[in-house]
């Protein structure tokens, strides 16, 4: 009963330590770049795809370059093929079809031992009747290095991730975020080429997921390393990644910097899954010829027609906003070239304090919008919506491509 | 390579486990006058069921009486393990660990220990010797078990289930009548196949209880034709395969279920 | 108001009585009556409960039986093999399968048949095939083994089994030297010959359920836990021995108690397969109380010993009982 208690306090005192510490240590520790690994590491993917025995496939035909020293995010819905993508980068996949090279090295045929690689799994995946010690050293050992130079690794590793505490523990007595900061370790003492994150994060508490996603990105800068890092929440993909490599459906959707996926989805999938709230996506059609109109059963939007792409005319498209780039005609933030989208009747509000997310409805169709107005509205009344015209997107119906850009 | 030798290791497992299996089932069809020592391993020369029909003719009673034992010893037990488990994991009070403890501390003990006394009782109460004493005996030594598979079911089950049964009105005993047997099916079935392969297989409370040939389990029968110098070897092969063969049923039919039972009261026990 | 209603707690005692009044008779009242029994002069057929002079005079007449020290090293000896073998075979047969391969059901399923049967049969099956006469015995004939044997000049192999008195591995001279008086055991302490068969026959009847707790235990192992290790660069081999075997641990406790349970309580096998043995190299206490119970009616040693088999079993029960209440408190 006592030990259980001292355990709890240490182990959470070792978090709050292990934060503050990394903070400083990240910054200020001189051989820090003991970690640091020399090689050159390039990942290149030429039109892989996997098969599953039963017919399934779960990756089709996906080709990307991830460039050393570049930390890129796969990222999609569940069941979408980014964790096969990177267990075929692991190698605990064969690949199907397709060509994948780690450094310049075709890795087709080889085992995960020998492709110089690090994985952190999702459920971490510690070995329970080691130590901490042992965990991080169990790859070293394989690889018979000298017991002096395992010790200094994983010294050093552990110095890094504020886990020095704890070595002598054992994975059970160690809290969600110890557990996490251990099988990270476990893959920097190896210095590998290439570090692979299979959606670390997913099982720690929000606040603690956040702090992780930090120092993960701070690792990331210090190590230099090539990191690619799976997940399935598109905030950690757009906070974390260099480049994005955006999935649906065992397909590659998108390739782009976090801003270039923001700014310019390449298709309807991206526009709806990148942002939060979702993009509006309401369909209809454009037509005019002087002046454009957008025309669906429930808007009828006159738009600035060099604004509009020509061979957006007289199709069936989507047409997207995102909800911030929606103004209240009341409020005095709008852009001066704003023009008006439409009237809306309120059906929800959630004051989130810095801003007001708001539901309306026109004709059926739902509209959502945020405002920074101060004195937020309430359901049922009406609400004249106003779009900056330069955010607008517009995507091709029957194929979901975006039109234009 | 490695898939050669991962084969040639199962193939030399799965004949140490089949030999003694085809040794009592190709000596069985034998008859009397081709079964002999140096021919054991050779099949059947002309397969006869002779040695079957003087086994049957010979342990048939014995089966009966096995049956006549089994089947409400085990079903008396499951029910008083279910009631038993259910008020060790839905009802628990202070003591009812200690209690369930004290209770199960009778499936471990080693039944030596009390064969003198319990002769005596049975004795005194009129049951020795005969097939209800062995019943109430195989009960009575069956419940810790029964209570332990119940109880480590329904622990499983959410606590939930019962409080919400107990706000909509229904008492102890109707929510266990209601609510937790309709979802107990699966451990009885567990519970039931445990008993009837532990208690069919019985050997020392049958040949301490029922002194009398005629009243007594199959599997006593079994062990006194083996022994016995006048019988042909053909017949007490076939006699193991007849005593082995509900068991083996069971087993074959229900394998699923009869592994569950096995995890289920060794793991946790 | 309110009608009178017994508290939940009172209920359950309510419905928990009829079980607990039976265990307390047949299991704590038997087991005192027994013990009780074990200190009188009852030692012929004609009931005598009066309590023997010096009280623990039975429990002394006993330890110095010749036949009953037998029993207790060949329970020692039957236990380690019979664990060796099991958990060595279990083991092995639960790593193999541990993979995809074409019949893996068919395989599991036979070898966790034995379990399913009873020692009788298995005892009675075994006998013959550990018969000096036929059985084993006749594959070093068939095989040819005996006429190689023979023309080297060393002569046939012809084992005697369950029928062979011999004791190996004696370390009856190593005891003498460091126990002082160590020299008067009335037995060969070591390995009787006879008893290696009947450790055979029941690993082939428990062997099985090793290999499903094993089985039980490793699909429990996630799938990321071997991929770290194989990421880690672990091979096969590696991977079993440093990571897998190393985290069935529990597992393999669990089992070692359940099979230590079987093997001091072993009874029915050997009853069926040797009986006491030559020169009791295959002799059990279970059978020894058994013999003075219900043959010799000696019962107050047939008690005394009962009560050795008791407090050997409770060693490993009584542990595990009070680690589950405490847990449940």
């Amino acid at each position: 009963m006592c030990c259980g208690i001292c355990v709890d306090a240490c182990a959470h005192a070792a978090q709050r330590c292990a934060g503050f510490l990394l903070y400083g240590v990240l910054h200020y520790l001189p051989d820090y770049n003991g970690l640091c690994r020399d090689p050159m590491a390039r990942v290149v993917l030429k039109g892989v795809s996997k098969v599953f025995d039963n017919g399934y496939e779960a990756v089709a035909n996906a080709s990307f370059t991830v460039e050393d020293g570049e930390l890129a995010v796969l990222v999609g819905p569940s069941g979408c093929g980014k964790s096969t993508m990177l267990r075929m980068l692991a190698g605990l996949e064969r690949v199907t079809a397709g060509e994948i090279s780690i450094g310049e090295r075709l890795v087709n045929e080889v085992t995960p031992k020998n492709r110089d690689i690090a994985m952190v799994f999702q459920n971490y995946a510690l070995y329970p009747h080691m130590t901490v010690f042992d965990n991080m050293a169990f790859g070293l050992k394989l690889r018979k290095y000298p017991k002096k130079e395992i010790e200094s690794r994983v010294e050093q590793a552990a110095e890094v991730l504020g886990i020095k505490g704890i070595l002598s523990r054992k994975p059970k007595q160690l809290s969600g975020g110890q557990q996490q900061r251990v099988a990270v370790g476990r893959a920097i003492v190896r210095k590998p080429q290439v570090f692979l994150f299979d959606e670390p994060l997913s099982n720690l508490d929000a606040k603690l997921r956040m702090q992780m996603r930090t120092e993960i990105t701070k690792l990331h800068r210090r190590l230099q390393a090539t990191m690619i890092y799976v997940t399935h929440d598109q905030v950690e993909a757009m906070t974390m990644g260099d480049k994005i490599v955006v999935m649906n459906d065992g397909q590659v959707q998108q390739i782009d910097t976090p801003l270039n996926l923001y700014n310019s989805p390449a298709n309807v999938f991206v526009a709806g899954f990148i942002g939060s709230p979702s993009m509006n996506l309401i369909a209809g059609t454009c037509s005019g010829q002087d002046d454009a109109r957008f025309e669906s059963s429930a808007l009828s939007v006159a738009l600035p027609r060099n604004k509009l792409p020509d061979h957006a005319m007289e199709l069936d498209i989507f047409l997207g906003f995102r909800p911030e780039h929606l103004y209240i005609r009341e409020s005095a933030d709008a852009p001066p070239h704003a023009i008006t989208l439409a009237t809306l009747k309120i059906t929800l509000v959630e004051p989130l304090g810095h801003e007001t997310v708001i539901y309306g409805n026109v004709e059926g169709t739902t509209i959502i919008a945020r405002s920074k107005i101060p004195v937020p509205p309430a359901p049922g009344d009406i609400l004249h919506l106003l779009v900056d015209p330069s955010r607008l997107h517009y995507f091709d119906a029957n194929s979901g491509a975006a039109i234009g850009r | 390579m490695r898939r050669i030798l991962l084969w040639s290791l199962l193939l030399c497992a799965l004949l140490f486990y089949v030999l003694p299996i085809y040794v009592m089932v190709a000596n069985g069809l034998k008859s009397a006058d081709t079964v002999s020592l140096s021919t054991m391993w050779k099949l059947p020369v002309t397969v006869g069921l002779g040695g079957f029909g003087e086994a049957w003719r010979m342990l048939s009673p014995n089966l009966l009486n096995s049956f006549a034992m089994v089947i409400p010893a085990a079903v008396i037990s499951s029910i008083i393990g279910a009631l038993n488990g259910y008020v060790f994991s839905k009802w628990r009070f202070r003591g009812s660990e200690v209690l369930f403890a004290l209770l199960l501390f009778g499936f471990f003990i080693p039944y030596q220990a009390i064969l003198l006394p319990l002769v005596r009782f049975l004795q005194w109460i009129g049951l020795y010797g005969t097939l209800p004493g062995l019943v109430l005996t195989h009960i009575v030594y069956g419940i810790s078990v029964t209570t332990l598979l119940f109880r480590n079911f329904y622990v499983a089950i959410p606590r939930a289930i019962v409080e919400a049964a107990t706000v909509d009105g229904a008492g102890m005993l109707q929510a266990f009548w209601r609510i937790m047997l309709p979802l107990s099916l699966p451990a009885f079935a567990v519970t039931l196949i445990f008993q009837f392969t532990n208690i069919w297989n019985d050997f020392l409370f049958g040949i301490t209880v029922v002194p009398n040939p005629q009243a007594q389990p199959v599997t006593i029968a079994l062990n006194n034709l083996s022994g016995s110098f006048s019988v042909d070897w053909n017949v007490v092969m076939a006699g193991a395969v007849l005593a082995a063969l509900p068991t083996a049923m069971v087993y074959l039919g229900l394998g699923r279920l009869f592994v569950r039972g096995l995890i289920a009261g060794a793991v946790k026990a | 108001m309110i009608g009178r209603t017994l508290g939940p707690r009172k209920q359950g005692l309510l419905l928990l009585l009829p079980s607990l009044v039976l265990t307390g008779i047949f299991v704590y009242g038997f087991v005192g009556t027994s013990f009780f029994f074990s200190l009188t002069n009852w030692r012929t057929l004609a009931v005598d409960l009066s309590l023997r002079e010096p009280l623990w005079q039975t429990y002394a007449d006993m330890l110095r039986m010749p036949r009953f020290q037998a029993d207790l090293r060949n329970t020692f000896v039957f236990t380690v093999l019979f664990i060796g073998f099991s958990i060595g075979l279990g083991l092995t047969l639960a790593i193999l399968l541990d993979r995809a391969i074409r019949g893996r059901g068919f395989f599991r399923s036979v070898f966790l048949f034995p379990y399913a049967l009873s020692f009788i049969v298995t005892g009675v099956v075994w006998r013959w095939i550990f018969n000096p006469e036929t059985g084993i015995n006749l594959f070093f004939e068939i095989l040819g083994i005996n006429r190689v044997l023979t023309t080297v000049g060393i002569g046939p192999l012809a084992p005697g089994w369950t029928t062979d008195p011999s004791v190996v591995l004696s370390v009856n001279q190593a005891l003498a030297a460091v126990i002082p008086g160590g020299n008067t055991f009335q037995v060969e302490w070591g390995v009787p010959v006879a008893l290696i068969p009947v450790a055979i026959a029941a690993t082939w009847q428990l062997s099985g359920f090793v290999m499903a707790m094993y089985l039980g235990g490793l699909s429990g192992i996630g799938q990321a836990v071997r991929d770290a290790a194989r990421i880690d660069g672990a091979s096969e081999f590696r991977l079993y021995r440093s990571i897998i075997i190393p985290m069935l641990w529990p597992i393999t406790i669990a089992t070692a108690i359940i099979l230590l349970h079987v093997s001091l309580k072993i009874f029915d096998l050997v009853f069926a397969m040797s009986g006491v043995g030559p020169g009791f190299a295959t002799d059990v206490p279970a059978i020894f109380v058994f013999e003075m119970m219900f043959k010799a009616a000696r019962y107050n040693l047939g008690a005394a010993a009962s009560m050795v088999m008791l407090v050997l079993s409770c060693l490993i029960i009584v542990p595990y009982l009070i680690r589950l209440v405490r847990k449940g408190e």
